[in-house]
C-alpha cells in the first residue's frame, strides 16, 4: 500500500510509533476534518501490522446506532443454515490490523463497553453469541477518535473508557503547514494555498460565535481543488467552504465578506 | 320738526353737556374756529340728529368739524348717510353713532357712490338686526379706505353673514354677530368667492365654543405673505374638515398658510391638493402633522420637492389615510432612497392599501415588514443595523482568537470581543480607543451613502472593520507611549488624533492590501469611487492634502507623498506613523521650525526640514500663489481627483485672506474643522450633487408657531421622526432585544414593534423554596419517583428487523415455515435493542402580570403567583431527578417598549442557592405582553442545543398589554399575535405549550393553539402537583 500524503505537526507520528510497538490503544482527539483519519491511513501505512500484504486498517465510521452486533458480527441465514459472519472489529482482531474507530462517542454506550477488554493487557474480544473469546492478533491495534468539540455533555467519552488510550491531540495545521498540505492534496500554487490557509485560520477565528466548528482542513483542500480545476477562487471558495460550513444566511455573508477579502 | 325754542333746549342738552368733549378735548377750539356759517349748519344739523338721540348728536360733533375740512358738500353728505342708517328704525341711532364715529378722512378717500352703496348695505343689516348693523357698520367703516370696490366685496360678505341667520336661534344670531365682529379682519384678507367657505368654517368653529373665539378675533400670520388665491385655497382645505372635524379645521385655518408659507407657488397647490382629501376623510391624524409639516418640507431638497407633494397627492386621492404617516416618514425615506425609488414604494403601498386600509396605514408609516421590505430594496445605503451582525462577525474573524495556533504563551494577544457600535460622527478612520474602557470598540458610521451602489457603500464598512482590524494585527497596539499618552503630550490632542489616524491608516492600508488581496482591490475600487465621484473621505492623505492646500501650505503638501510612500513600505511601524504624525502636527502648527530631536530615528523630521524644504520656503516667499496650483506631476495620485481651487463649502478659512506661506501656522481650531469636513459620511454627498441632510428638526425651528401645550407632544414627535436610525441603536443596547409583532388588522408584522429587556432577579432568601419542600413533603417522593421511571438509558427490544444484533426467533421460525410452504419469506429476522434517549430542553416561561396578584380561587390564603411558584419549585426537584435541561424565564412589562423578562434561571446555569432564591422572588409585576415573550423564548432556546425543545407557558389570563391593540377593550390582537408566536415557535422545532389556571382559558386559547397544546387547570391548588405529570405527558424526549 502506498503510503498517504501526512505532514507531521509535532511530535505525534513518534508518539504513535512507540504506542504500537508497545500496543497501547491510541485515542484521537481533534475537530473535523483536521486529519486524523488520515493521520491513521498514513500510521497503517507506514506500520504495515498483519505483514506487508493484509489491509493494515479497518476503519468503521461509528453512528447512533451502530450496535455490538456491527462491529463484532452477526448470523445470517443462508439456506436452511445459519452463517456467522465476522464484523470489521472481529476481522481485525483476527488478522492483526489496525482497527480505527471513528467518532466513537456517536456509537451506543453499550457498543463502547465492547472494546474495553481490547484495549488492556488481557487483549481478548469476547463474542457472546458465538460463545466465544477470541485473543487479538499480535499485530492488533485499536484507534480510536472522537471530537470534544461539539457533543453535548451527554455524549461525552466516559473514563472508564477514555482511560484506557494514550491520546493524542489534534487542531488544525498552522497556517505554514497547513498550507504545505493544501498545495500538496489540491494541488494548489502556494499562494492561493497559503490564501486559503488564512481564510481557514479567519473563519476558525469565529469560535463560538456562530459555527460549531472551524472550517476543515478537507473543505480548503476542496476549494483548492476546484480552484485548480479552473473555478473562480471566489466562488470555488463560496461553494465549496460558506455554503457547506451553514444555512444561517447572515453568517454566510460574513464568510462571503471574509472569502472576497481575500480573494480578489 | 321741533319749534325753535325746543330746540335751543335741545342744543342746551347736547352741546352744553359736559359730556361732549369727553375723549376730545380741542373740540370747542376747533368749533370755534369754523366759519360762522358752517358753525350754524353743523350745529343745526347736530340739534336735528339730537332729536334722534343726544349720544349720536355728541358723537357726530366731535366729529364734525374733520368732516367740514373736506368741504360743505362732502359734510352734507356725510351727514346724510349718517342720518339714513338713524332713519332705519328706532333702534338704528347706534348703528348711525358707530359710524359718525369713524374717521371722516377715512370715509373721504372712498367715492360717494359706494359709500352710499355701503350704507345701503348697513340699512340692509339693519333691517335683520340692530346689533348686527351696528357693528358691521363700525367694522367694515374702519376698512373701507383700504379695500378695492370696497361695497362689491362688503355686499358678499353681508350675503353671506345675513345667510348665517338662517335660523331664528340665539346661538344664529351670536355666530353671525362674531362674523360680522371679523369683518375687519377677514374681509380684506380673502377674495369674495371665498367668503363663503370662511361662513362655513365660522359655522362649524362656532360648535366648538371656548376655542372659537381665535377663528374670529384673529387671522393666521402667514397668510399676508401669501397671494390672495392661496389664501383662499387653505381656507377650503381648512373647510373640507369642518363639518367632520372642526378643530382640525381650525388648526389647517392657522397652520397651513404657515406651511404654504415656505413653499415655492408652483408647490403650494399640491401641497394642498394632498392635504384636502386628508381633512375631508380622516382629518384627525392632521393634528400630529401639521406642526411638524413645514420643518419636513423645509428638510426636503428643493429639487424633489414638488415631485413628493405630488406624489403625495396621488397618495391622497387613492388612500387619504396614508398621506399623514407618509409625510411623517419622509425625511427617514428619503435618507435611504431617491425620487424614483419613492415612487415605487408608494405605489407598492397604495396597493396594500387596497386590500386593507389597516396595512396601509402601517404600509405607509414604515411600520410593517414590507413596507420596510419594499425600501430596503430601494435603497442603495447600507445602515450600520443592518450590518451590525455581520460586520461583528467579520471583526472576529479577522482577528478573533487563534487557539489552535501555537502555544498559549504566544505573543498574539488573547482576544477580547469586539463590540460593534455605530455612531452618527463616525467617519472613514475610526478614532483611537484612548480609554481602556473603549477597547476593542469599533466605531462604524451609522450609514454609508456616498456611492451609488450598495456594494460600494458596503465596501467601506468592511474596509473600516479591515482597519479596525488591522490596529490589532498590525500592531498599532504596540505603540509606544501608548496612544493616549501620546496624544495627551500635545497642546491640540485632538488635531494629533486626526494626524495619526491619517499615517497610521495609511500604514494599515498599506499592510492590509499586502495580506488581503481582496482587501487590496477594495481598496483600489473605493480609489476609483471615490475620484469618480469627486469625495474625499476625511482621514486619507487625499483630504488632509486638499486641507493644506487650502490653508496654504504647498510646502507640507510636497512632503506628504514621501511620508505616504515611507509608511507604505512593509518595513514601516507604528513608530513610523507616531513620528510622522509628531514632525508634521509640529510644522502644521509651529511658524518657527524647530527641529524635532536628533533621537528621531525615522528622520521624518529631516524630511521636513531638508534642504529642498527650505528651497522651496524661499520660492514661496515670492509667489505663493503661482505654488498653491502647483504639484508634482506623480506625486499623489488620490489627488487627482481634487480639483486644487475646489473648496469644501462651509471652510471658514479663506485662502485670500490668510497669505499663509510656509511656516505660517494654522489656526488649530480651523485645522480641526477642515479635517473633521464631511467626517459624517452618514449623510448623503451623492454624485448628483444632491445634498439630503438628515432632519435638522429642533424645537427651535418651531417657535412661535406652536401653542405651548404640544411641545411636549411634538418632542415626542420628533423623536420618532428624527431618525429611526438612533432609535435602533438605542434599542439593541445590552440586555435589549428588538422583535416584530404580529397585527391581525394589517396581516401583516409590524417592524421592530417591541423592545424587550432582560432583567436579572435578585434572590430572597431562599427561604420560599425551602418552605415549599417542606410544604410538600408529601408530593416530593411520588413526584421523584415518576419520574425516576422515565430517566434515559431504558433499552426496548425491537422486533422484526431487517438488520439487528440477533435473531428475532419468532420471525426465523415464520421465515422457515414460509420457506417450507413455498412462500417468500420476511426479510426482517432480527431483532435489536434499542435506547430511549432524552435530550430535551424545556423553557419555562411564567406570567408574572399584575393579576397574579389576586388571591387563588381555592385557597384564598395565598396568591396565583404563590402558587405557580410552588409548581416550579415542585418541577425544578423533579427535573433534577431525570436530568434534563431547563429554564425559567419570568415576563411583564408595560407596553411595547418595555416588555421585561426576568431571568430566573438560565439553560447553562446549575440549581443552585442563588436560583431557589431567584424563585421564591418572582413576584407579580405589570402586563402581558405574550407574544414578544414567546419570541424571546423562542429565540433563547434556538441557542440550545438539544434535539427536542418545549416552552411551557404558565398563565393565568389572556394577553393583554397597554398597547396590544388599538382597542385596550379587545384582546383580539393579543391573542391573535401569541398565535403567531405559538406558529413561529412550531416552526422553529420548538413545541410550545400552555397551562392557564383561568377557568375561561378555552375561550381564547382555542385560538391561540390546538387543543393538544394547552391545558386549563380548574383547581389551581393542584398546579404543584398536576405540573410534573403535565410536563411527563407534554415533553417527549
Amino acid at each position: 500500500m502506498n503510503s498517504p500524503y501526512y505532514l507531521p505537526i509535532g511530535d505525534e507520528v513518534e508518539i504513535f510509533q512507540t504506542a504500537y510497538e508497545k500496543r497501547l490503544p491510541v485515542l484521537l482527539k481533534g475537530p473535523t476534518g483536521c486529519g486524523k483519519t488520515r493521520f491513521v491511513e498514513y500510521m497503517a501505512a507506514t506500520l504495515h501490522p498483519g505483514g506487508t500484504d493484509a489491509e493494515p486498517l479497518v476503519t468503521v465510521a461509528c453512528h447512533e446506532d451502530l450496535t455490538g452486533s456491527d462491529l463484532v458480527g452477526r448470523y445470517l441465514i443462508e439456506g436452511d443454515q445459519t452463517v456467522w459472519i465476522d464484523g470489521p472489529l472481529t476481522q481485525a482482531v483476527k488478522r492483526g490490523a489496525i482497527c480505527y474507530l471513528d467518532e466513537i462517542v456517536e456509537a451506543r454506550k453499550d457498543t463502547i463497553v465492547l472494546i474495553h477488554p481490547l484495549t488492556d493487557h488481557r487483549r481478548i474480544l469476547p463474542i457472546d453469541k458465538k460463545g466465544e473469546i477470541l485473543p487479538a492478533h499480535a499485530d492488533f491495534l485499536l484507534v480510536i477518535s472522537y471530537n470534544p468539540g461539539y457533543q453535548s455533555v451527554l455524549k461525552d467519552l466516559k473514563q472508564s473508557t477514555r482511560q484506557r488510550f494514550v491520546s493524542l491531540e489534534f487542531e488544525y495545521p498552522p497556517r505554514d503547514k497547513e498550507a504545505q498540505i493544501i498545495a500538496h492534496e489540491g494541488p494548489a500554487e502556494m499562494r492561493t494555498a497559503l490564501e486559503l490557509a488564512t481564510l481557514g485560520e479567519k473563519i476558525r477565528n469565529l469560535g463560538a460565535g456562530g459555527l460549531s466548528e472551524g472550517v476543515s482542513t478537507r473543505l480548503l483542500i476542496y476549494a483548492a481543488q476546484l480552484i485548480a480545476g479552473g473555478i473562480a477562487p471566489r466562488r470555488a471558495c463560496t461553494a465549496a467552504i460558506s455554503r457547506s460550513l451553514t444555512d444561517d444566511v447572515e453568517l454566510r455573508r460574513a464568510l462571503d465578506e471574509m472569502v472576497g477579502s481575500i480573494f480578489p | 320738526m321741533p319749534a325753535g325754542g325746543l330746540m335751543s333746549r335741545l342744543r342746551g342738552l347736547w352741546f352744553d353737556s359736559r359730556h361732549l368733549a369727553a375723549g376730545a378735548p380741542d373740540l370747542h377750539d376747533e368749533i370755534a374756529a369754523l366759519a360762522e356759517s358752517a358753525r350754524e349748519e353743523m350745529l343745526t344739523t347736530g340739534d336735528r340728529l339730537a332729536d334722534v338721540s343726544l349720544t349720536l348728536a355728541q358723537r357726530y360733533c366731535r366729529r364734525a368739524p374733520a368732516a367740514l375740512d373736506h368741504g360743505i358738500d362732502w359734510f352734507r353728505h356725510w351727514v346724510s348717510c349718517g342720518e339714513r342708517l338713524a332713519r332705519v328704525d328706532t333702534g338704528s341711532r347706534a348703528a348711525a353713532a358707530a359710524y359718525f364715529a369713524l374717521e371722516p378722512a377715512d370715509l373721504a378717500a372712498v367715492p360717494n357712490a359706494e359709500i352710499e352703496r355701503w350704507i345701503a348695505l348697513g340699512e340692509r343689516v339693519l333691517e335683520t338686526s340692530r346689533r348686527l348693523g351696528e357693528v358691521f357698520v363700525a367694522e367694515s367703516g374702519a376698512i373701507l379706505g383700504t379695500l378695492d370696490r370696497p361695497a362689491d366685496r362688503l355686499r358678499r360678505w353681508v350675503d353671506e353673514g345675513l345667510s348665517l341667520l338662517g335660523k331664528d336661534s340665539w346661538e344664529a344670531e351670536i355666530l353671525a354677530l362674531h362674523f360680522f365682529e371679523a369683518t375687519g379682519l377677514v374681509v380684506p384678507l380673502l377674495m369674495p368667492d371665498d367668503y363663503a367657505a370662511w361662513a362655513t368654517l365660522a359655522r362649524a368653529v362656532e360648535r366648538l365654543g371656548s376655542a372659537r373665539s381665535e377663528l374670529f378675533a384673529s387671522v393666521p400670520a402667514a397668510a399676508h405673505a401669501l397671494p390672495e388665491r392661496d389664501r383662499g385655497a387653505a381656507l377650503n382645505v381648512a373647510c373640507a374638515a369642518a363639518a367632520s372635524a372642526p378643530v382640525v379645521a381650525l388648526e389647517l385655518y392657522f397652520s397651513l398658510p404657515t406651511v404654504l408659507e415656505a413653499l415655492h407657488d408652483d408647490e403650494r397647490d399640491a401641497l394642498n391638493s394632498s392635504v384636502a382629501p386628508v381633512a375631508a376623510a380622516a382629518p384627525f391624524g392632521l393634528r400630529e402633522l401639521l406642526p411638524v409639516l413645514r420643518v419636513i418640507l423645509e428638510a426636503t431638497p428643493d429639487a424633489i420637492r414638488r415631485d413628493v407633494l405630488r406624489l403625495a397627492s396621488t397618495i391622497a386621492l387613492r388612500f387619504p389615510e396614508g398621506v399623514v404617516p407618509f409625510y411623517r416618514v419622509l425625511p427617514r425615506l428619503l435618507e435611504r432612497t431617491g425620487l424614483e425609488g419613492l415612487e415605487r414604494w408608494v405605489e407598492r403601498g397604495l396597493q396594500v392599501a387596497d386590500d386593507s386600509p389597516s396595512a396601509g396605514h402601517a404600509f405607509f408609516g414604515l411600520d410593517s415588514r414590507t413596507s420596510r421590505a419594499v425600501l430596503t430594496t430601494e435603497s442603495t445605503a447600507v445602515d450600520f443595523v443592518e450590518v451590525e451582525g455581520l460586520m461583528r462577525r467579520y471583526l472576529q474573524m479577522l482577528t478573533g482568537s487563534t487557539r489552535q495556533s501555537g502555544p498559549p504563551s504566544s505573543p498574539c494577544s488573547p482576544t477580547k470581543g469586539w463590540r460593534v457600535a455605530g455612531d452618527a460622527h463616525a467617519s472613514y478612520r475610526p478614532p483611537f480607543a484612548i480609554d481602556p474602557e473603549h477597547e476593542g470598540e469599533a466605531i462604524f458610521p451609522l450609514r454609508v451613502d456616498i456611492f451609488p451602489t450598495a456594494e460600494a457603500n458596503l465596501r467601506l464598512f468592511r474596509l473600516v472593520a479591515a482597519h479596525h482590524a488591522g490596529r490589532r494585527e498590525f500592531g498599532t497596539d504596540t505603540m509606544e507611549p501608548p496612544v493616549g499618552e501620546f496624544l495627551a503630550g500635545f497642546d491640540h490632542p485632538e488635531i494629533a488624533t486626526e494626524l495619526l489616524a491619517i499615517f497610521e491608516g495609511v500604514r494599515l492600508d498599506a499592510c492590509i492590501a499586502r495580506a488581503y488581496r481582496g482587501l487590496a482591490a477594495d481598496l483600489d475600487a473605493l480609489g476609483h469611487d471615490c475620484a469618480r465621484s469627486e469625495i474625499r473621505l476625511p482621514g486619507t492623505v487625499e483630504h488632509f492634502t486638499t486641507v493644506l492646500r487650502h490653508a496654504r501650505r504647498p510646502d507640507i503638501v510636497r512632503r506628504l507623498p514621501a511620508i505616504a510612500e515611507r509608511l507604505a513600505a512593509p518595513t514601516a511601524t507604528v513608530q513610523d506613523s507616531v513620528d510622522a504624525t509628531r514632525a508634521v502636527y509640529q510644522e502644521v502648527l509651529r511658524g518657527d521650525f524647530v527641529r524635532l530631536s536628533s533621537a528621531d530615528p525615522t528622520g521624518f523630521a529631516d524630511m521636513m526640514a531638508d534642504s529642498e524644504m527650505v528651497d522651496a520656503r524661499l520660492e514661496l516667499d515670492g509667489g505663493a500663489e503661482s505654488l498653491s496650483g502647483d504639484q508634482s506631476p506623480n506625486a499623489d495620485p488620490g489627488s487627482d481627483a481634487a480639483p486644487i481651487d475646489e473648496r469644501p463649502e462651509g471652510l471658514e478659512l479663506d485662502p485670500d485672506e490668510d497669505e499663509g506661506g510656509p511656516g505660517v501656522p494654522i489656526d488649530p481650531e480651523a485645522l480641526l474643522k477642515m479635517l473633521k469636513e464631511g467626517a459624517s459620511i452618514s449623510i448623503k454627498q451623492g454624485a448628483g450633487g444632491e445634498h439630503v441632510e438628515a432632519l435638522g428638526l429642533y424645537i427651535s425651528d418651531l417657535g412661535g408657531k406652536l401653542p405651548r401645550e404640544r411641545l411636549q407632544e411634538l418632542k415626542a414627535h420628533l423623536r420618532q421622526a428624527h431618525s429611526a436610525l438612533a432609535q435602533v441603536a438605542v434599542g439593541i443596547g445590552d440586555g435589549a432585544f428588538v422583535y416584530d409583532e404580529w397585527d391581525h388588522t394589517i396581516g401583516d408584522y409590524r417592524h421592530a414593534w417591541c423592545r424587550l429587556a432582560e432583567i436579572p432577579l435578585a434572590s430572597d432568601t431562599g427561604e420560599f423554596f425551602q418552605r415549599t419542600l417542606a410544604a410538600h413533603a408529601e408530593l416530593l417522593p411520588e413526584v421523584r419517583r415518576q419520574f425516576q421511571q422515565i430517566r434515559p438509558e431504558r433499552y426496548r427490544i425491537v422486533h422484526a428487523l431487517e438488520d439487528g444484533e440477533e435473531f428475532d426467533l419468532n420471525a426465523v421460525i415464520d421465515a422457515r415455515a414460509d420457506r417450507r410452504a413455498g412462500h417468500a419469506p420476511s426479510p426482517k429476522l432480527y431483532q435489536a435493542r434499542q435506547r430511549e434517549e432524552r435530550d430535551v430542553a424545556t423553557l419555562f416561561l411564567i406570567d408574572m402580570s399584575a393579576s397574579t396578584d389576586e388571591p387563588a380561587p381555592e385557597a384564598p390564603e395565598r396568591r396565583v403567583i404563590d402558587i405557580t411558584k410552588e409548581a416550579l419549585v415542585v418541577m425544578t426537584e423533579a427535573l433534577e431527578e431525570i436530568g434534563d435541561a431547563y429554564g425559567i424565564y419570568g415576563f411583564s412589562g408595560h407596553g411595547r417598549q418595555q416588555v421585561e423578562l426576568y431571568l430566573v434561571k438560565q439553560f447553562n446555569e446549575p440549581l443552585s442557592p442563588a436560583i431557589k432564591g431567584r424563585v421564591g422572588a418572582i413576584e407579580p409585576k405589570r402586563s402581558t405582553r405574550m407574544g414578544t415573550a414567546l419570541r424571546h423564548a423562542v429565540a433563547r432556546l434556538r441557542a440550545v442545543g438539544a434535539r427536542s425543545k418545549h416552552i411551557i407557558l404558565l398563565s393565568d389570563g389572556f394577553p393583554q398589554d397597554l398597547d396590544y391593540g388599538d382597542d385596550r377593550r379587545s384582546n383580539v390582537y393579543g391573542i391573535q399575535d401569541t398565535m403567531m408566536a405559538f406558529q413561529e415557535a412550531m416552526r422553529a422545532g420548538i413545541m410550545p405549550f400552555c397551562i392557564t389556571v383561568d377557568k375561561a382559558g378555552h375561550d381564547y386559547l382555542k385560538d391561540i393553539c390546538d387543543a393538544s397544546r394547552y391545558i386549563v387547570i380548574d383547581d389551581i391548588t393542584a398546579l404543584p402537583r398536576e405540573l410534573p405529570k403535565i410536563y411527563q405527558r407534554f415533553v417527549k424526549p
